[in-house]
């Protein structure tokens, strides 16, 4: 997934819209590196030292990873994902959100509104 | 594609007949020489089809008449080993021999065997420990879909309580999950919250077949349904970045946020 998300984060750097992890490895010192070697430079919290049974991912019932949650301008759960649906269909719904972000009155044209 | 078909009529011919088998006072054989000869046929069977047949060009990966073999031996460990632990692995796999995508479609004959074990599966080993994990992903062909689930919740009646717990847990977790992926109506989702509740109350110390055990499970699922159903708020998150400094979910307020679970393992 890293760098599709690489991409969506450079085309959308002008939006408003942020890529925001949890990441879910108990030895961050080294696995730091890596993070680097990918350009993962999105912000992301720490799940913490127990990992994959981290604080953050029992309380969203993370059950399999990647697990994916879209959330909207107002902080409203719009979807969610367990594994990636794909690139198209991925950008597809960020970008019918982030058109309703900027401009919530024309909200219920969305669809259109997100077409490229 | 004849030269594969060939081969594949002489792997069959060239098979012991099953009446000599019969014969036969020893049985050496086990379930699992059975499934790695199974395998060796599969991939001998692709290599055989990768060289004959045009790229591009799907071959059925196993006949009918070689898979027979397969569930033949099978049967014949579960007719000398009652009592055994090997009567319930030769059952069970006959349950996957006969479910096999390999084979297509699905022959009556196979589908008989596939009925027949599992009637005796889900009737004989009802109250066997080893039923809580296999009921949790038992294989069935395509046409014995519902069959399949009905074998399932049979389960509930067994006398072992892992068993009935693994029974009850199976058919809820799978009104939970399609409810993450539609949301219920208000009356749907009180009535699955107050099932989660009877199930907790009733095998909440049961060990989860997934880890921890049905108490959490519940506990966890019930939240899930409630606050982070799609259209409702997402909860806050506070937690320090990958820097050791603290921030939050709320912070990005106005703006769309994909909130990604990742690791790099």
């Amino acid at each position: 997934m890293f760098p599709h998300e690489r991409s969506l984060v450079n085309k959308l750097k002008d939006e408003p819209f942020a890529l925001i992890g949890v990441n879910s490895d108990s030895d961050l010192t080294a696995m730091k590196p890596k993070f680097k070697e990918e350009q993962i430079t999105w912000r992301s919290f720490w799940n913490g030292e127990e990992g994959t049974q981290g604080p953050i991912s029992r309380a969203w019932n993370v059950r399999g990873w990647p697990t994916l949650y879209l959330v909207d301008h107002t902080g409203k759960i719009r979807q969610k994902w367990l594994g990636s649906p794909g690139d198209e269909a991925l950008d597809r719904e960020i970008e019918t959100l982030v058109a309703e972000a900027k401009n919530p009155a024309g909200a219920k044209l969305k669809g259109k509104a997100g077409a490229e | 594609m004849k030269h594969w078909l060939f081969l594949a009529w002489l792997a069959v011919a060239a098979s012991p007949p099953l009446q000599a088998r019969e014969d036969d006072s020893v049985n050496d054989d086990s379930v699992s020489a059975v499934k790695s000869d199974y395998f060796a046929t599969l991939r001998s069977n692709s290599a055989k089809a990768k060289k004959d047949l045009p790229a591009g060009v799907q071959a059925p990966s196993m006949s009918e008449s070689e898979l027979q073999v397969f569930i033949d031996r099978c049967q014949k460990i579960y007719d000398v080993s009652a009592g055994e632990p090997a009567e319930f692995d030769a059952l069970s796999q006959i349950l996957a021999l006969t479910s096999d995508p390999y084979v297509k479609p699905t022959s009556e004959k196979s589908l008989q065997a596939w009925r027949d074990c599992a009637s005796k599966l889900f009737t004989d080993f009802i109250d066997d420990d080893r039923m809580a994990t296999f009921v949790m992903n038992f294989p069935s062909p395509a046409k014995a879909k519902a069959e399949a689930a009905g074998y399932a919740t049979k389960l509930i009646r067994s006398n072992n309580v892992a068993v009935k717990a693994a029974a009850a847990y199976l058919s809820l977790s799978q009104r939970a999950d399609a409810a993450g992926d539609t949301p219920l109506t208000p009356e749907l989702e009180t009535k699955l919250l107050a099932d989660l509740a009877t199930f907790g109350q009733q095998f909440g110390m049961v060990d989860s077949v997934q880890g921890g055990t049905y108490a959490e499970w519940t506990k966890n699922t019930s939240y899930a349904l409630v606050n982070l159903k799609v259209g409702g708020m997402a909860p806050e998150i506070e937690a320090p970045d990958l820097d050791g400094v603290k921030f939050k979910l709320s912070d990005y307020r106005g703006k769309v946020v994909l909130i990604d679970f990742w690791g790099y393992w």
